[in-house]
């Protein structure tokens, strides 16, 4: 019953922080609430017993893609940057990045398993073994798709680098 | 912990993802909306994986991260050339196709 209300609140997190990205005006505050929403849907999947993509959507998405994406918005010049008069527009990530943490702390400290009866967890070893067993020739394309876009990036950064 | 529920909410992610893509008009925008759908996708995926009891949708979650990593990387290469080129930052900035368009007629 707990943990169902858990789930609930994450959908709601989820759910209202993709809405505030699709209404912010500024592309940092964007980037902030999808980084909430990537953070509630990582609890998702741990609670519908998914621990190892759990685990990779905080490692890839908020650790690497969000990074990138808010990397990307300093380098581009921000013309409309002067909204310092509404500070309450800053607690409202703050509060529910509070709670998102807290939750992490009870999945992680508490044995979430058990008051779950209908969910069984399907852990990284099994993923493992079909990763590197059934779809191995899949896993090779996309180490060679991660080359290919690698390539692509430096390619089309040395020429963006030789227009100025 | 409903399985109808997380398939729910993650069509509702993916549509609101979509929303971001049709409705915004600024690049950054329309990237952080393509996300928003990957994440609606991969949700879907992992709910109806783990209502088999199969790790195929673990799996197939973890190959839409790798695709959006190298996605998210391109384009925002891309994103930054169209604005150092053009200083572009709308969808309405680099809507012409021809190589050779001085900055001048493309700038707002």
């Amino acid at each position: 019953m707990f943990w169902d209300f858990i789930f609930g609140l994450n959908v709601f997190f989820m759910l209202g922080s993709a809405l505030a990205a699709l209404f912010a005006r500024q592309a940092m505050y964007g980037a902030l609430y999808l980084v909430i929403s990537m953070i509630s849907v990582a609890i998702i999947y741990y609670l519908l017993g998914a621990p190892f993509i759990s685990v990779l959507q905080i490692m890839l998405y908020v650790g690497a893609i969000a990074v990138l994406l808010v990397f990307m918005i300093t380098t581009l010049h921000n013309p409309g940057w002067r909204d310092r008069t509404r500070r309450i527009r800053f607690l409202v990530p703050l509060v529910v990045l509070t709670v998102l943490l807290v939750e992490g702390v009870l999945l992680f400290t508490t044995d979430v398993q058990v008051p779950v009866q209908e969910i069984d967890p399907v852990g990284p070893k099994v993923v493992g073994e079909l990763l590197f067993g059934r779809y191995l020739l899949l896993v090779e394309a996309t180490a060679l798709l991660l080359l290919a876009a690698l390539t692509a990036v430096l390619h089309l950064s040395r020429k963006a680098e030789e227009d100025t | 912990m409903d399985y109808v529920a997380t398939l729910s909410a993650g069509g509702a992610l993916f549509l609101i993802g979509l929303a971001m893509v049709l409705l915004r008009t600024e690049l950054l925008f329309v990237l952080i909306g393509i996300e928003v759908m990957f994440n609606g996708a991969g949700l879907t995926a992992a709910a109806a994986g783990q209502y088999w009891h199969d790790a195929t949708g673990q799996v197939l979650v973890l190959f839409l991260m790798t695709i959006t990593g190298a996605e998210l990387a391109v384009t925002l290469v891309l994103v930054y050339l169209a604005y150092r080129r053009l200083r572009a930052t709308s969808l309405a900035d680099v809507a012409t196709l021809r190589d050779d368009a001085p900055p001048e007629e493309t700038a707002p």
